[in-house]
C-alpha cells in the first residue's frame, strides 16, 4: 500500500512493466511500460521497494519509461496508475514487479544476444572521469566505439549494429574491451565476449 | 630495394575503415607466424603454410604441430590448433628440392565464455593442397568446412570457404607470394540465415639470406582499402638452436594502431621446435597475447 493514497475499486487498470532477465544493473535502471487507455487527468507513479520515486504521464501515448537511479542490492519496481474520477483520487492495482539487482562491485553488463538498440552497461565501481568502449571482431580488427568523457559512477553505451562505416554488422561472435579512466589517472580496462545478432529483439 | 618501396607505399595506401563482423574468423596458425607479425605468406615452408600459405606446403617437410593461444583471458576466449603437413609421393623439383606434390590439414576450435553460463564454439576444418610444377612457382588451394554451437539460440551454424594461393621464387634470394582467402564462403545458420565472410587478399615479398636473416613485408586488403600492413624479421637458427623474430602490424581499421610483435623458437634433436611469440597491441584491443606453438619434424 502507498502511504497517502487510499486503496480504490479497480477503475483503473494497472500499468504493465517490461521485464528485465540480467539479473542485475548498474546504478540506474530505465523502466519501460504501458498502460490500457489515454487519460488526460492520470499519471503512472513508479515506485522502487514500495516507495515513490518517480512519475510518468501517460497523456499523448499508452507507453511510458522513466529512468530511476537503483539502491544497492535487491530493488522491486512496481508502478501504479493514478487519476482523478469524479474528484476522486483512484489508485489502480499495482503493475507486475520487476526485480533489478545492483551490485555495487565492478561490473560489466552485456545482454547475450545482443541486439541492435542494446546497451553495455559498466560500472566501474568507484567514480571514473570517463569511459571508452571499442568493439572488436575475433581477429582484432575494430567494429565501433564509444566514448563519454562524463564523471561517473556508471556509463551506459547503446549500440544500434552499425560499424564506424555506418554498415551493419553481422550476426556473430565479437569482443567488447572498455576503458575506464579514473580522476588519481589510473585506468583499468575490461574485456568481455559477445554474441552480436541484428535480427534479435530489445 | 623493392622492400622499402613496398614499405613506403603503405601510408599512403592505409585508410581508415571498420570491420563488419562476422562467425568464423579466426587468427592464424601458431607462434612463428605471430612473432613476425604475420608477416610470412612468402617465406612460411612449415606446418603453419597450411593456414598462412598453402603453397608453402611444397617446401615443408611432413611435420605435425600444436598451437594454443588466449586471445582474451577475461573472457576465457581461447585458441587451439592442431596442424598435419606432408608431401605426397617422392617426386622432387631439381634445385630447390620442394615436393612437387604436398598436402596439409588443420583442425581449429575457438571458445568464449559469454557469462550467464552460456559458451560460444566454433570448429573448423581446413584441407589444403599444393603442386610445384617446376622450380619457380607453386600453386595451391585450400577448402575449408566450419561450424558453430552454442547455448544461445540461433547461433548454431555451418559453412564452407575456399582459398586460393601462390608463391613464386623470383630468385634465389627474392619470393613473391600472394593468397586470396575465402574467395567463395557461406555459412548458415539453424534459423536459415545465410551469411559470408569477406574474401581477403595478401600479397607479400621477402628477402632471404642478409647476414642470416630473412624479411618480408605483406599487405592484407579485405574490403574498401589496404588494410593492414605486416612486417616481419627472421634469423636463422643460431648455433642451430635458437632463432629470434620480429614484426609489426599497421591496422587501418578504425583509426590505424600499431602492434609489434616478437618472438622465438628452440630447436631440439633436429626434430622437435617449440615457439613462442608476444604480440604487444599499442590500443590494449586484445592486451599482450601470449602465443605457443610446438613442432614435430617426422
Amino acid at each position: 500500500m502507498i502511504a497517502g493514497l487510499a486503496a480504490a475499486p479497480a477503475l483503473l487498470a494497472p500499468p504493465v512493466l517490461e521485464p528485465f532477465d540480467g539479473g542485475t544493473h548498474t546504478s540506474s535502471y530505465l523502466v519501460e511500460g504501458t498502460v490500457d487507455t489515454l487519460r488526460l487527468d492520470s499519471k503512472v507513479l513508479i515506485l522502487r521497494n514500495d516507495v515513490v520515486i518517480d512519475s510518468a504521464a501517460t497523456v499523448k501515448t499508452k507507453s511510458f519509461s522513466v529512468r530511476i537511479p537503483l539502491l544497492p542490492g535487491k530493488n522491486t519496481i512496481t508502478a501504479v496508475r493514478v487519476a482523478v474520477i469524479d474528484s476522486v483520487l483512484q489508485v489502480s492495482p499495482p503493475s507486475n514487479a520487476v526485480h533489478v539487482n545492483f551490485v555495487e562491485t565492478e561490473t560489466f553488463f552485456i545482454p547475450v544476444p545482443f541486439p541492435p538498440g542494446g546497451s553495455f552497461d559498466l560500472n566501474p565501481g568507484r567514480e571514473a572521469s570517463g569511459a571508452t568502449l571499442r568493439v572488436y571482431d575475433m581477429v582484432g580488427d575494430e567494429v565501433a566505439r564509444f566514448e563519454n568523457r562524463t564523471p561517473r559512477s556508471y556509463y551506459s553505451f547503446i549500440w544500434d549494429g552499425l560499424n564506424g562505416g555506418s554498415e551493419a554488422v553481422r550476426r556473430g561472435p565479437l569482443i567488447a574491451v572498455a576503458v575506464i579512466d579514473y580522476p588519481d589517472g589510473t585506468h583499468d580496462v575490461r574485456r568481455r565476449a559477445f554474441l552480436f545478432d541484428p535480427g534479435a529483439s530489445r | 630495394m623493392a622492400a622499402a618501396a613496398l614499405c613506403m607505399l603503405v601510408p599512403a595506401l592505409a585508410r581508415a575503415d571498420s570491420s563488419e563482423g562476422g562467425a568464423f574468423m579466426l587468427p592464424g596458425y601458431g607462434a612463428r607466424a605471430w612473432g613476425m607479425a604475420g608477416a610470412v605468406i612468402a617465406r612460411v615452408d612449415d606446418e603453419s603454410a597450411v593456414d598462412w600459405n598453402p603453397a608453402g606446403l611444397s617446401l615443408a617437410r611432413r611435420a605435425a604441430g600444436l598451437a594454443y593461444v588466449e586471445l582474451v583471458p577475461e573472457s576465457f576466449v581461447t585458441q587451439a590448433q592442431a596442424v598435419f603437413v606432408t608431401p605426397i609421393g617422392s617426386a622432387h623439383v631439381p634445385d630447390s628440392g620442394a615436393s612437387r606434390h604436398a598436402a596439409g590439414a588443420m583442425l581449429s576450435t575457438l571458445s568464449a565464455d559469454l557469462g550467464n553460463g552460456d559458451t560460444y564454439r566454433e570448429n573448423h576444418l581446413r584441407l589444403a593442397y599444393a603442386w610445384c610444377p617446376q622450380p619457380l612457382v607453386s600453386f595451391a588451394f585450400g577448402g575449408q568446412a566450419f561450424m558453430s554451437r552454442s547455448g544461445v539460440a540461433d547461433f548454431d551454424a555451418w559453412g564452407t570457404s575456399v582459398d586460393m594461393a601462390a608463391r613464386l621464387a623470383v630468385t634465389r634470394k627474392w619470393s613473391a607470394a600472394v593468397v586470396a582467402r575465402n574467395v567463395f564462403s557461406r555459412y548458415s545458420y539453424n534459423d536459415d540465415r545465410d551469411q559470408h565472410k569477406d574474401a581477403s587478399y595478401v600479397v607479400g615479398l621477402a628477402r632471404e639470406g642478409i647476414h642470416g636473416v630473412g624479411l618480408e613485408a605483406d599487405m592484407v586488403y579485405i574490403h574498401e582499402g589496404w588494410h593492414h600492413a605486416l612486417f616481419g624479421v627472421e634469423t636463422d637458427y643460431l648455433f642451430g638452436v635458437l632463432a629470434l623474430r620480429g614484426g609489426a602490424s599497421i591496422l587501418s581499421a578504425g583509426e590505424t594502431r600499431n602492434s609489434f610483435s616478437f618472438g622465438a623458437s628452440a630447436l631440439a634433436a633436429n626434430r622437435l621446435v617449440l615457439h613462442y611469440a608476444a604480440t604487444l597491441d599499442e590500443d590494449e584491443a586484445f592486451g599482450t597475447m601470449h602465443r605457443f606453438s610446438l613442432a614435430v619434424r617426422l
